[in-house]
């Protein structure tokens, strides 16, 4: 077929074997069965093969839609990958802690509107992850009652709601991370219903991640390099992030996340501008959005829904903020996510960027006597490995 | 609703808005403009400016606590009851309706009964963050505050049972009789009075 053969010219990155997508002219994305993907297995059946159109689509536009498949498959291993021995082992343990917190908010729950009477025994497609510390480990910055509310119960009713939701849906059987980002509808339009509750969740978990009994304290070197060559200075990130917390209107997060790259492999944008790819960026997001559905790696976040600190800072948001950065931030876990984000985002963009290359030519010539010029081989190297140079790097 | 949580919501967040819109209009063009301009200018039709945030969230405030009465709720009485069961077909289908929209809204936002100019009736509508139905052009009657930080330290996650207490117990039906009086002077809601020759 045409189509296929378009696709195999090459213009694409060997991992997508037998894409089908289209153009979101109708505003949604269609998922691809990828014949080698193991993370394609839970798919529902929303999957289209939908005809050319037009004389079929220019390269770029195939490009665009079908890296959101990549996105997908990277929020998983956003959140499993470091939870991923927990989620195993301890998918009976959260079950029976979801049941147990069901049990002890009984009046709670059915007080709120519970999703469906019907299903007895309800089928809990998706779980949040447990606390990776005890509620009360966050004392004294964030109490044990806010923690078992804000876990336990807030982000517990979000659960609920999308098991409930999702029955019979095409999203039923959808792995947490592909729901959130399939669900998000490309932000042209209003999202899908279970985005926000999704959505909800994975911004739950990600948050009680983010931080650790005894955290705060400075980031590793490594980190810090990343940070003053991106904001200025460590003082510099903070005043961002505090200018983003404070002037988020409403509810909303704020995320310290890496911009992969230039390439758009979603179609939604964000906000900020864009020439600032393989950085850090500070954004600030309202209700359940998340940088994940404009193409970032996540690396932190920080809730400033009020509910996350009325009931201990009630109205002094910037307490708040001020005290998770300095006291309650785990460094390691966003250094650990910085990794894979920048191995993600190489493996994403199917090449390796001149950057990137510059970095592992210096490497090499510092272990080696510099006889040739550095110029020449980082030019020839950046021609002949960036095969989507036309597409705007 | 606790004197703690009334402190906080009326000192704290409702004057932090009234200062940060003096602050704002220091340096605006909007200076010297009243409430309620404000926030019909500064909504801007759907691109709200800077300083419609503070300026809604003021008003909203205001309407809020001049919507509450203690110890009051339960159902209203003569024009505003025969109105209610006009447009909604009974004062339980009413309430049911405002908390279900109440509890529909997701995210921070305000959910209002309303009289709307076009259809020349009542009806509830839900916004979000400071979004008044000013801006949209009708005329509001009451409003309830479904900001996390309005019922967080009663209710907690409850909003259930946080809009019923409103409902039942706090809104004064005598500020929303007065308000309808003042609306029917814009918005004719019987039929019109067509002489005949």
């Amino acid at each position: 077929m045409a189509f296929t053969t378009l696709v195999v010219a090459g213009v694409l990155s060997p991992r997508i074997l037998a894409p089908s997508c289209s153009l979101p002219s109708s505003g949604s994305v269609f998922f691809v069965l990828g014949a080698g993907g193991g993370e394609f297995r839970r798919h529902g059946p929303r999957r289209f093969v939908t005809p050319l159109r037009g004389g079929g689509c220019k390269g770029v536009g195939r490009r665009q839609n079908c890296h959101v498949l990549y996105c997908a498959n990277e929020v998983n291993v956003v959140t499993e990958d470091d939870t991923m021995n927990d989620v195993a082992d301890d998918e009976s343990a959260s079950d029976a802690e979801t049941e147990e917190n069901a049990d002890a908010n009984g009046d709670t729950v059915d007080a709120l509107e519970s999703s469906d009477p019907d299903e007895v025994g309800p089928v809990t497609w998706i779980e949040q992850q447990p606390l990776p510390y005890p509620s009360d480990a966050l004392e004294p910055y964030i109490s044990k009652e806010t923690v078992e509310q804000h876990w336990g119960i807030h982000q517990h009713i979000h659960v609920e709601r999308l098991n409930g939701m999702i029955g019979g849906s095409e999203w039923e059987g959808m792995s947490l991370g592909q729901m959130m980002l399939s669900s998000f509808n490309e932000g042209r339009e209003a999202p899908h219903p279970p985005f926000f509750h999704a959505a909800q969740i994975w911004n739950h978990d990600f948050y009680w991640r983010s931080m650790q009994p005894g955290g705060g304290s400075k980031p590793s070197e490594r980190l810090l390099k990343f940070i003053k060559r991106d904001f200025g200075s460590y003082d510099g990130m903070i005043q961002q992030f505090m200018d983003a917390a404070l002037t988020q209107f409403g509810s909303g997060w704020v995320w310290l996340s890496y911009k992969g790259s230039k390439l758009p492999h979603v179609n939604s944008r964000s906000p900020i501008p864009s020439d600032n790819y393989g950085r850090l960026v500070i954004s600030k997001t309202p209700n359940a959005i998340n940088p994940l559905v404009w193409g970032h790696s996540p690396l932190l976040a920080i809730d400033v829904w009020e509910h996350a600190y009325y009931l201990d800072y009630e109205d002094r948001r910037a307490d708040y903020v001020s005290t998770f950065l300095e006291k309650l931030l785990s460094w390691e876990t966003v250094e650990s996510r910085l990794k894979k984000a920048v191995i993600r985002a190489i493996e994403r963009d199917g090449h390796v960027s001149r950057k990137h290359v510059r970095k592992q030519l210096l490497a090499q010539g510092k272990s080696r006597i510099r006889a040739r010029p550095q110029q020449a081989n980082e030019n020839a190297r950046g021609q002949t490995s960036s095969q989507e140079k036309p597409l705007g790097v | 609703m606790s004197k703690r949580t009334v402190e906080l919501h009326w000192g704290k967040h409702h004057q932090n808005y009234v200062d940060g819109l003096n602050k704002q209009l220091a340096t605006s063009m909007f200076y010297g403009y009243t409430l309620e301009e404000l926030i019909k200018e500064g909504y801007n039709n759907g691109n709200p400016l800077p300083e419609y945030n503070n300026a809604a969230q003021v008003w909203n405030h205001h309407f809020f606590w001049e919507s509450m009465q203690p110890e009051s709720g339960g159902s209203p009485e003569g024009g505003v009851l025969q109105q209610i069961e006009k447009d909604f077909g009974s004062f339980t289908n009413f309430r049911e309706e405002f908390i279900c929209s109440a509890l529909s809204l997701l995210g921070s936002g305000w959910v209002w009964l309303v009289l709307k100019r076009e259809e020349r009736k009542l009806s509830v509508v839900c916004t979000r963050n400071a979004i008044s139905p000013l801006a949209l052009g009708d005329i509001p009657i009451m409003n309830l505050d479904l900001w996390e930080h309005a019922y967080y330290l009663d209710y907690k996650d409850d909003r259930r049972m946080y809009v019923t207490n409103f409902i039942d117990h706090l809104v004064s039906w005598h500020t929303v009789t007065l308000r309808m009086m003042r609306g029917e002077a814009f918005v004719n809601l019987g039929e019109p009075n067509i002489p005949v020759a």
